[in-house]
C-alpha cells in the first residue's frame, strides 16, 4: 500500500521536475574524468556540447571522492571520457552505479577510456600488491604524449559521431582542424625538445611517464618508493646517492603531489626541482592542450639552461 | 561444513579470477583482526539488545572478516555477494551479508535492487564497516541497528534530474534480521529515504539525508530468542550474587518488544580537502540523529521472592516510548599515512529502559595506513553504556584489503 502511493508520487514528482528543469536544447552532455579530456572534447565539439570536468589539475585523479555532485553530473551525461586503465577505479564505478545512467556503463555506448585506444607503457608481466599500486593495464597517464593525443582525437571523434550522428560534419571539421594544428605543433615540440634528450630526472610518481618518453628524457627513479606509497626517508637517502651516481639534473613533481620530498632532495643534492603542470589548468599558462605542452617544454628547457 | 562452503567459494572465486573475465569480476577479502581490552558487555542501559550490540569482543577477535564477489552481470544488472565471518557464543559462523542484484540504468532514472542488502537509511548503515574510520560502530548504531541493518528485500530509488544530487528511495524488507523480527512471510520492515548533496566549492562537499525505517516486530518470531533467555538468566544470577535490588540494573531481552517500532533519522556529512585533493589531507565531519518510537507491549519477567524464588512470571506490559540519540564524528587525515578521529555518541532512553540515565561512549582513534589497502588502528573508548560502569576500552585493529580495489561511497 505504502509502496504504490510512494511510487505514484515519485513518478508524478519526477515528470514535473523533468519538465521544469531539463534543458530544451539537445546538447551533448560530456562528463570528463580529468581536465585533459574535457579539453580534448572541447577541441572536437567546438561550442556544441556541455562539458564538465570532474577533477582539476590540483587533484590527484587516483584519489577522488564519489561526491554527490559528481553523481548528479554523471546522471545527465551522454558521454563519459576517462583515462581508464584503472586510474579512476577508486571512484568511477561508484559514480556509474549511483547515476542510474545506462548510457555510461560500458564502452560500447557512452563510455570512452583513453587507455583503450593507444598503446600503454609499462604493462606489468605479473602484478601483486607488494609492488605498490600498479595498474595491470599499464600506465594510464597517456595524455602527455602528443602522438598518442593525436590518435585519441581520432578515436574520440568516432565515438562522438556514434553518439551524435547529426553533428558528424561539425566533428569531422573540428578534428581535421585540430589534427592539422596538433601535427604542426608536435613537429615544433620535437624540434624544441632536442636539447632535453637524455636529460636525467627523478619524478614523484609515473605521472610524467609519457611526456618523458616523448621528449626522450630519462627517468632514473621516483620519489615514491613504490607506486602510490608516499616518499619515505630511507628511500630519499637512497635517491641522494642515485642523484650523485647518475648525474640527475632535475626533480619533477606536480601540483597535486606533496612538494616536501622534492624540496628535501633538491636541497640536499643541489639539483633543480620543478613543479610541472600535469594537465590543463595546472598553472595560468596551461589553458588548453597546446599551451599545456608549450608550457611544459618551456619550463623543462629553462631548467636545462640553469 | 560452513568452513567448506567458504573454501569452495574462495576456490571458485580464484578460478573465476584467473579466466579471461578477470577484468570484470571483482573479488576482495577484508581481513579484520584485532585485540580489545574491555569489561564484559552488560547491555546499553536496560534496552533490549543482543551480543551484536556489544561492539568489539574482549581479547583477540577476527570479526567481520569478509569475502566479497561483485561484477556487472550484463549491461543492465550488477550483482554482489558478501560473506562475513562472525562469532556467536564462541562458534565461528559464516553469514551471508549481501547477495543482491541491482539495475544499472532503468528508464525514468529509476534503480531497483533486490536480494539481501544493507538498508540505505542514515549515513553509516549503507556503508561497509571496513570503510569506517573507527573499529566499531557508534553506540547509536549498536543499540538501534544491531551495528548495521541488512535484510532480504527490495529497493526502488529514483535520482532526480536536477543539477543538485537528490535521491528518493523506498525499501521493503522481510523483517527477518535484527533489529527486525516480523511474523509470517510478508513485509516486516519498510523504509523511505531522501538524500541530497553537493559542493560548496571545489574543496568543500556535503550530503544530507532524512530517512524513515519502520518495523512490525513480534517477539514470537525473534531468531535470537534462544540465547537471549540465557542472557536473562545470567543477569538474574548476577543480581542475586551482588544482591543489587536496584531497578536500574534490570535489562530487557532483545526480543522483549512486540509491536510497531519507527525510526526517524537525519544524517549530515561535510568533507573538506585542500584544493579537493584528498590524498594528503582531508577532514570529515559526520553526524546522525535518531528518534525511535515504540508502540506495543514489552515482555517482562518478574521474580517473586516471597513465593517460589525460582519462579519467573511473564507479564506483557503496554509500552509507548520515545527514544532519541546521536553521534558526532570528526576524522582528520593529516598525511597520506596517518589519520586521527574523535567520536561521541549518546542515547536518551525513555522508561522503562532507563530512569534518567543516559548511556554514552566517547572514542578517540589514531590510524596508520601503510598503503591504500592496509590500516592499523589504535582506539580508545570510554564506554558508559550502563549506569554503574565506566569502561576504558583499548583496541588494536588490523584491517587489510586483499584483491579488488573497491570504489567507496562518499
Amino acid at each position: 500500500m505504502v509502496r504504490i502511493n510512494f511510487k505514484q508520487a515519485l513518478l508524478l514528482a519526477g515528470s514535473l521536475l523533468a519538465g521544469a528543469l531539463l534543458p530544451a536544447k539537445a546538447e551533448l552532455n560530456i562528463f570528463a574524468c580529468e581536465p585533459e579530456y574535457a579539453a580534448l572534447a572541447a577541441e572536437i565539439t567546438g561550442e556544441s556540447a556541455n562539458i564538465f570536468s570532474a577533477t582539476t589539475a590540483q587533484q590527484d585523479p587516483h584519489f577522488i571522492q564519489a561526491r554527490p555532485s559528481l553523481i548528479a553530473k554523471m546522471r545527465r551525461a551522454d558521454l563519459v571520457i576517462c583515462a581508464g586503465a584503472d586510474l579512476e577505479i577508486g571512484w568511477l564505478p561508484m559514480l556509474q552505479m549511483k547515476s542510474n545512467n545506462r548510457q555510461v556503463q560500458t564502452t560500447d555506448k557512452g563510455l570512452f577510456y583513453a587507455a583503450d585506444h593507444v598503446e600503454n607503457l609499462d604493462i606489468p608481466v605479473t602484478v601483486d600488491r607488494s609492488m605498490g599500486d600498479v595498474h595491470t593495464l599499464g600506465n594510464p597517464h597517456v595524455h602527455l604524449d602528443p602522438v598518442r593525443v593525436g590518435k585519441l582525437a581520432t578515436a574520440l571523434t568516432a565515438k562522438l559521431i556514434d553518439l551524435d550522428a547529426a553533428n558528424r560534419e561539425l566533428y569531422q571539421q573540428n578534428l581535421a582542424s585540430f589534427s592539422q594544428r596538433w601535427q604542426q605543433a608536435t613537429v615544433k615540440w620535437q624540434q624544441q625538445a632536442k636539447p632535453l634528450a637524455g636529460m636525467k630526472v627523478i619524478t614523484y610518481h609515473a605521472s610524467f611517464r609519457y611526456l618523458l618518453d616523448f621528449l626522450a628524457m630519462e627517468k632514473v627513479a621516483d620519489l615514491e618508493p613504490k607506486p602510490g606509497m608516499p616518499p619515505s626517508s630511507s628511500h630519499l637517502r637512497q635517491l641522494l646517492d642515485i642523484v650523485d651516481e647518475q648525474q640527475v639534473q632535475l626533480v619533477l613533481y606536480t601540483a597535486y603531489q606533496d612538494a616536501k620530498a622534492a624540496k628535501w632532495l633538491a636541497e640536499k643534492a643541489g639539483v633543480v626541482r620543478m613543479q610541472l603542470p600535469y594537465t590543463v589548468g595546472g598553472d595560468q599558462h596551461a589553458q588548453d592542450l597546446f599551451s599545456l605542452m608549450d608550457r611544459q617544454i618551456a619550463m623543462l628547457l629553462s631548467a636545462k639552461r640553469n | 561444513m560452513k568452513r567448506n562452503t567458504l573454501t569452495t567459494a574462495v576456490v571458485f572465486a580464484a578460478t573465476c579470477g584467473s579466466v579471461q573475465a578477470a577484468q570484470d569480476i571483482n573479488i576482495s577479502a577484508i581481513v579484520n583482526v584485532g585485540y580489545t581490552e574491555r569489561e564484559d558487555f552488560q547491555g546499553i542501559a536496560g534496552f533490549g539488545v543482543d551480543e551484536h550490540a556489544a561492539g568489539l569482543k574482549s581479547g583477540f577477535w577476527t570479526d567481520h572478516t569478509e569475502l566479497a564477489i561483485s561484477a556487472p552481470i550484463d549491461d543492465m544488472f550488477f550483482g554482489k555477494m558478501t560473506m562475513v565471518l562472525d562469532e556467536h557464543d564462541g562458534e565461528t559462523e559464516i553469514e551471508l551479508e549481501e547477495a543482491f542484484i541491482q539495475t544499472t540504468g532503468l528508464d525514468y532514472d529509476l534503480s531497483l535492487r533486490a536480494g539481501r542488502f544493507l538498508s540505505n537509511v542514515g549515513y553509516l548503515n549503507g556503508k561497509h564497516t571496513h570503510t569506517d574510520s573507527f573499529a566499531d560502530r557508534p553506540l547509536l548504531y549498536r543499540a538501534f541497528m544491531n551495528g548495521h541493518y541488512f535484510d532480504d528485500g527490495a529497493r526502488l530509488s529514483w535520482l532526480a534530474p536536477t543539477d543538485v544530487y537528490l535521491e528518493l528511495g523506498s525499501e521493503l524488507f522481510k523483517g527477518g534480521k535484527m533489529p527486525a523480527y516480523a511474523s509470517g512471510d510478508g513485509i516486516g520492515a519498510q523504509s523511505l529515504f531522501v538524500k541530497t548533496g553537493g559542493d560548496f566549492n571545489h574543496e568543500h562537499s556535503w550530503q544530507l539525508g532524512v530517512s524513515y525505517l519502520g518495523f512490525d516486530n513480534d517477539e514470537g518470531f525473534c531468531s535470537d530468542h534462544g540465547h537471549e533467555e540465557e542472557h536473562e538468566e545470567e543477569h538474574h544470577e548476577e543480581h542475586d550474587a551482588g544482591a543489587l535490588e536496584d531497578e536500574h540494573e534490570e535489562g530487557f531481552g532483545a526480543c522483549a518488544f512486540s509491536g510497531e517500532k519507527d525510526y526517524y533519522i537525519v544524517d549530515a556529512v561535510w568533507k573538506w580537502a585542500p584544493n579537493g585533493n584528498y590524498k594528503y589531507q582531508n577532514f570529515t565531519l559526520s553526524a546522525e540523529y535518531f528518534r525511535v518510537e515504540e508502540k506495543g507491549e514489552l515482555l517482562h519477567q518478574e521474580e517473586h521472592h516471597d513465593e517460589n524464588p525460582a519462579l519467573l512470571e511473564e507479564h506483557h506490559d503496554p509500552i509507548d516510548a520515545e527514544h532519541s540519540g546521536f553521534y558526532l564524528s570528526a576524522v582528520y587525515q593529516f598525511s597520506p599515512n596517518w589519520a586521527t578521529g574523535l567520536r561521541y555518541s549518546e542515547i536518551d532512553f525513555d522508561e522503562p529502559y532507563s530512569h534518567g540515565f543516559t548511556p554514552s561512549v566517547s572514542t578517540a582513534m589514531l590510524e596508520y595506513r601503510h598503503s591504500h589497502f592496509s590500516t592499523v588502528r589504535i582506539q580508545y573508548s570510554q564506554d558508559k553504556s550502563t549506569e554503574h560502569l565506566s569502561d576504558d576500552q583499548i583496541t588494536l585493529q588490523f584491517s587489510m584489503a586483499l584483491g579488488a580495489h573497491g570504489a567507496h561511497q562518499f
